[in-house]
């Protein structure tokens, strides 16, 4: 639903993971580049965002990486990506069936899926069209129309 | 980021690994770089061979009228047709070229396009009658306190209109434009040492031996002369271009540039007044003004030297 | 840009007026010499953004896209924090900066989006909604030859799209980075500060979306009275970096009638500390424009008249 809108989609194009500068170097990832997530249930592609708003936590003597993902991408749109519930069990809740798990452990590489990338299933919308909106005064349209005059 | 009509999409531009633009705001440049390159500094330099030979033509009249009339009523129909390429190809640099009669609907004495548009549109038509005139004289008739009077009408919008490009490229906020406080100094001067060797040139294809030895002289005066703001442009511009190019490219293209542009020039002129050696010479000035505006009109094209190093 | 009752009339004119080749290139010629009556002036208005309870939602971005129909500037992304848009353009006309600042570890090490905060400050996210200044004595109105750019009846920098015959003079002028010319049309556009919607009584676009009213909007002199009492009390409330940038004139820069709350040095945020107007050198441009070529002038004279036999 999310992907069909052009104004939305430029804000934020591609699915990314965001994580630590520590999991980054201890992985090879680059800023910017790939990089899989994965878990019991599946594995995803992201861009990697390396970012000193995570942390790495020591807990109990151990260090816990902890990475962020959006979601809103899938397979359908003008911009696709992969999707975050690929990685999650169905746990649904009981009233509106709305995806419970949004937390869960996973394992992170540099690289990028097997297999063709995924393209989008719907052209960008063309704009703009240089057309003024019918039936209306030249002085009511749009700004960003931008064939004003002649 | 432009809009642009073919679709952009993430996904079928695989990017490489680490491939990411710059981040944070401060090392990226605030203003935007409007689309003036090439057309404009072959504009910069078109503008000033044209008024800089009507300028030199009517001066070289009024100062020894006897030796420069013929010279001079063959130079105005050439600076004629130059300005008119200049103007069309000004005329096209325009994003929307249909409405270029749009700048002709206010006069703003604060904005130096629009003062450079009006000295220009004003300057073309006692222009067009003077280059009228002198062709008809050249024709064998003669309307010569005519002729006279359209030269002097057109004198003061000839200098405004060579003297307004400087000021329009060094008026706005862009790196290294916005330091060029003599780039008006410069042009102006440039203009007149390109009309004096434009003079120059026809006087010796006309075969008019007086008036090529004694332009020769002036010319030379006047290759010196651009000395001084040239040389004034450049401490202007230094900052700008060591923050753009290593002290071995600056060295390089200086010393060719000066080559070029005096060095040649000058020593061709002193050996000989011939047409061949004159014709060189002014084709080396001429080429070497060309690049010292594109030079200038590159700056804010070229990405610093510290982000292309990295 | 209201649909006031005599523009109903016009509502029939919408196909191209019988007439032929001629009759459109002699309107094309005559139109633009055209002038109505001139609006009222009206209280000036303006902007002022209060980054400091800024979310980063984009909700301005996309307010200002919708209303104005504007394109989008195509899908890449940028890797700069959570900014993909990255600059203001001719199809861009509010674009939402991120700045991280946080503290790096003793052992820290790889890339980060880390910038160096210009106070001690640590841990903090900045977000600033960037636009159109709508300077006083704005550069881009001194430049324009056309006369495109005014100030309309509420002192609002506007560009009358259909007079910009796209000359790219206030792109080169803007210190700010705010105006680009379109490749659709070959005009140059920016924020109008949505006339269209204030001298319908509205506010803009963004101002009615920003869900932290982060962007107030107003008569000027309510707002920089607000903006100042804020500081005021960002100051007591232990925020001592909080200033005004472009509420008042300084020494190089008019006022501009869409200010920010900033709590960091401009350039953080991607602004000339000290913006400079170009038109401060302009005078002085034109005299040694003049004796630059009248030295030459002269020197040609007194050469040639001393040479002649």
């Amino acid at each position: 639903m999310s992907r069909f809108n052009s104004w939305l989609n430029e804000l934020q194009p591609e699915m990314f993971a965001e994580l630590s500068p520590e999991l980054a170097a201890e992985r090879g990832i680059a800023h910017g580049g790939w990089m899989t997530i994965r878990t019991a249930r599946g594995q995803i592609e992201a861009r990697a965002m390396v970012t000193r708003r995570l942390r790495p936590f020591p807990i109990e003597g151990r260090v816990i990486h902890q990475i962020g993902l959006p979601f809103h991408w899938a397979f359908a749109g003008e911009v696709v990506g992969s999707n975050a519930n690929d990685l999650t069990a169905i746990l649904a809740d009981p009233n509106v069936s709305m995806h419970e798990c949004k937390a869960f452990a996973c394992q992170v590489q540099a690289s990028r899926l097997d297999g063709p990338v995924p393209h989008p299933t719907m052209p960008t919308a063309h704009w703009p069209t240089l057309d003024p909106i019918p039936q209306t005064p030249a002085s009511a349209q749009p700004e960003g129309r931008l064939g004003h005059g002649k | 980021m432009h809009a642009s009509t073919t679709s952009q999409h993430a996904l079928t531009q695989p990017r490489l690994p680490g491939e990411v633009k710059e981040v944070g705001y401060e090392s990226m440049t605030v203003t935007k770089v409007p689309d003036w390159y090439g057309m404009i500094a072959w504009d910069a330099l078109l503008n000033g061979m044209a008024t800089g030979l009507f300028m030199a033509a009517a001066v070289s009249e009024l100062a020894a009228p006897a030796v420069f009339k013929p010279v001079a009523k063959v130079a105005y129909p050439v600076a004629l047709v130059l300005l008119l390429v200049d103007l069309t190809m000004l005329v096209f640099d325009l994003g929307d070229p249909l409405r270029f009669h749009h700048m002709l609907r206010v006069f703003k004495p604060y904005s130096p396009m629009s003062v450079g548009t009006w000295c220009l549109t004003i300057f073309s038509l006692p222009l067009t009658a003077a280059a009228g005139l002198s062709v008809l004289a050249l024709l064998g008739f003669d309307f010569e306190w005519a002729r006279i009077l359209a030269v002097i009408a057109a004198l003061p919008f000839g200098f405004g209109s060579a003297a307004y490009k400087g000021v329009l490229l060094s008026t706005n906020a862009q790196p290294g434009w916005k330091d060029a406080r003599w780039l008006g100094g410069y042009l102006t001067n440039s203009a007149l040492l390109m009309g004096c060797g434009e003079l120059l040139v026809l006087s010796a294809v006309m075969g008019n031996t007086q008036a090529t030895d004694i332009l020769r002289t002036a010319f030379i005066v006047l290759l010196l002369l651009n000395l001084i703001p040239l040389g004034l442009l450049f401490a202007n511009l230094r900052l700008a271009h060591a923050r753009l190019y290593t002290p071995a490219q600056q060295w390089r293209v200086g010393l060719l540039l000066f080559a070029t542009g005096v060095l040649i020039p000058l020593s061709l002129t002193l050996l000989s007044g011939g047409l061949v050696f004159i014709f060189v010479a002014i084709i080396f000035l001429v080429l070497a003004s060309w690049s010292i505006r594109f030079v200038y009109i590159k700056i804010p094209h070229t990405s610093p030297l510290a982000l292309r190093s990295g | 840009m209201a649909s006031r009752e005599k523009e109903l009339s016009k509502l029939t004119q919408t196909s191209d007026p019988p007439g032929g080749q001629l009759a459109q290139v002699a309107e094309r010629l005559i139109y633009p010499f055209l002038h109505g009556e001139p609006p009222k002036p009206q209280t000036p208005t303006g902007f002022y953004t209060d980054t400091t309870v800024c979310i980063g939602c984009k909700a301005c971005e996309v307010a200002c896209k919708q209303w104005n129909q504007l394109p989008s500037d195509g899908f890449e992304w940028s890797g700069n924090s959570y900014d993909n848009t990255t600059e203001l353009s001719a199809s861009t006309w509010r674009h939402v900066k991120f700045i991280e600042q946080f503290a790096d570890l003793p052992s820290g090490n790889g890339v980060s989006l880390n910038t160096t905060p210009g106070e001690s400050i640590l841990n903090r996210w900045l977000m600033m909604s960037d636009h159109c200044k709508h300077c006083l004595a704005a550069p881009c109105n001194q430049a324009c030859p056309t006369g495109a750019i005014i100030h309309n009846e509420f002192e609002n920098v506007y560009i009358q799209a259909d007079i910009c015959n796209g000359c790219s003079c206030c792109v080169a002028a803007c210190p700010f980075g705010v105006i680009t010319r379109s490749d659709m049309g070959g005009h140059s556009h920016k924020c109008t500060l949505c006339y269209d919607r204030q001298r319908d009584g509205l506010e803009p676009a963004c101002a009615k979306a920003c869900p932290t009213q982060s962007i107030h909007f107003g008569p000027i002199d309510e707002i920089r009275e607000n903006a100042r009492k804020r500081v005021e009390e960002l100051h007591r409330r232990g925020v001592p970096q909080a200033y005004l940038y472009g509420d008042a004139a300084s020494e190089t820069y008019s006022e501009m009638h869409s200010f920010y709350l900033l709590v960091d040095r401009p350039s953080v945020y991607g602004l000339p500390d000290e913006p400079f107007n170009p038109w401060l050198h302009m005078m002085g441009d034109y005299a040694r424009s003049i004796v630059g070529g009248l030295a030459a002038i002269v020197a040609l004279f007194i050469a040639l008249f001393l040479l002649r036999p």
